[in-house]
């Protein structure tokens, strides 16, 4: 069957598509590489047609979930080379991960403004609470102790820039500044924990992220756009990424970060 | 076989060179845009946009603009917004939104969810 003839049956799921096109990679770079047009309505059609099946509870073949898996892996060819390695590495293990909670380099978070700023609040909170007659403190963003004390209210909305500083959110999670590309792509928002030991006047705190990897169902009717080259953005509905979890082709995963300080 | 596996080479490099300049800004994933549109803020020559952004974690903004704005392939506009606030979903849900001169104010509510484009719009 012709591309023309694939592009016409569109949105069509009511009979299964004879072909499914392999190599996704090689499309998209067709697309970004000579602007191709055939390229990308295959892409988006091909996509469309899966959302359809998805939306309709049905099962994938081979070749389909093949497409699926290789969008994915696309986005970290896309990711990587784009200054997003962190976003690259999440959108891949999405696919090849196993569920397996996956490790990031902490840079990604401790480079944030609205890390770094929350962090100081933390750090000031804790100089100034840490019980006498004890060695170690945990605490997160989300403590009502810190979060509606002195200490966070210049931290929340209305007081900040949302899009160069972020801000701390009514529940604790951090609120990344959105002009942050690279942590926008990897984690939005998110609780940071800490435990903090005292040794004389000296403080080693230990700072977490934990975070889930997952899509939104159909019923938000998310879309996600992935920009190819000028007037050809794909949309990849959110509620497919998410159906892919359904039909084992991906899987939901935890990941985070992890790193130390001293501070006096 | 040598030759296949070359030819694939070369292709995978061209790709990701060129995904490297497929976009005139650098991004991984574009920010969409959804236009709020209202007999009032026509009449005050504004344009008030619903903008999503994030790739397995989206967030919304609502974004007020003097000049209507023209979105590149990442989602960038052509001009800076003259407002701009984050829906905080923990706060509650958006039960109206109320422009007073540049400022955007959202009122929130334990009341029913409602549609972020169907929110209740009150200028002053």
């Amino acid at each position: 069957m012709g591309i023309d003839r694939l592009i016409e049956k569109g949105n069509k799921c009511s009979e299964n598509r004879e072909s499914i096109p392999g190599a996704p990679l090689w499309h998209m770079g067709k697309v970004a590489l000579f602007a191709s047009e055939k390229s990308f309505h295959l892409l988006q059609n091909t996509i469309d047609y899966l959302t359809c099946k998805s939306r309709a509870g049905k099962s994938f073949a081979d070749d389909e979930k093949e497409f699926m898996k290789e969008i994915f892996e696309a986005l970290w060819w896309g990711g990587k080379y784009h200054g997003f390695p962190e976003a690259a590495q999440l959108a891949n293990h999405y696919v090849n991960g196993e569920g397996e909670p996956k490790k990031l380099d902490p840079d990604v978070y401790k480079t944030s403004v609205i890390v770094q700023d929350v962090m100081a609040a933390i750090k000031n909170y804790i100089r100034d609470s840490f019980p006498n007659d004890k060695r170690i403190f945990i605490m997160k963003s989300s403590s009502p102790s810190f979060l509606f004390s002195g200490y966070a209210k210049e931290l929340k909305q209305g007081k900040r820039q949302v899009n160069k500083e972020g801000y701390l959110q009514h529940s604790g999670t951090l609120l990344k500044e959105q002009s942050n590309g690279r942590l926008k792509n990897t984690d939005h928002r998110f609780f940071l924990d800490v435990i903090a030991t005292k040794e004389g006047e000296s403080f080693l705190s230990k700072w977490k992220v934990d975070s889930y990897y997952d899509f939104a169902d159909f019923q938000k009717n998310d879309v996600t756009d992935v920009p190819l080259a000028k007037g050809m953005v794909l949309r990849l509905p959110d509620g497919l990424s998410h159906y892919l979890t359904k039909i084992g082709v991906a899987k939901e995963f935890k990941y985070g970060a992890e790193w130390e300080e001293k501070w006096h | 076989m040598a030759l296949a596996h070359r030819t694939t080479m070369i292709w995978l490099v061209s790709i990701y060179i060129s995904l490297l300049s497929a976009c005139s800004r650098d991004c991984f994933v574009a920010d969409t845009y959804d236009e709020i549109r209202d007999s009032r803020l026509s009449s005050k020559h504004l344009y008030l946009y619903i903008r999503t952004t994030g790739f397995n974690e989206k967030e919304s903004l609502f974004q007020l603009y003097s000049i209507q704005p023209v979105f590149d392939e990442c989602g960038i506009p052509s001009v800076e917004p003259v407002a701009e606030e984050h829906v905080d979903t923990s706060a509650g849900n958006v039960d109206k939104l109320i422009i007073d001169k540049n400022r955007i104010i959202l009122v929130y509510s334990k009341n029913t969810k409602t549609s972020l484009n169907k929110v209740s719009l009150e200028l002053r």
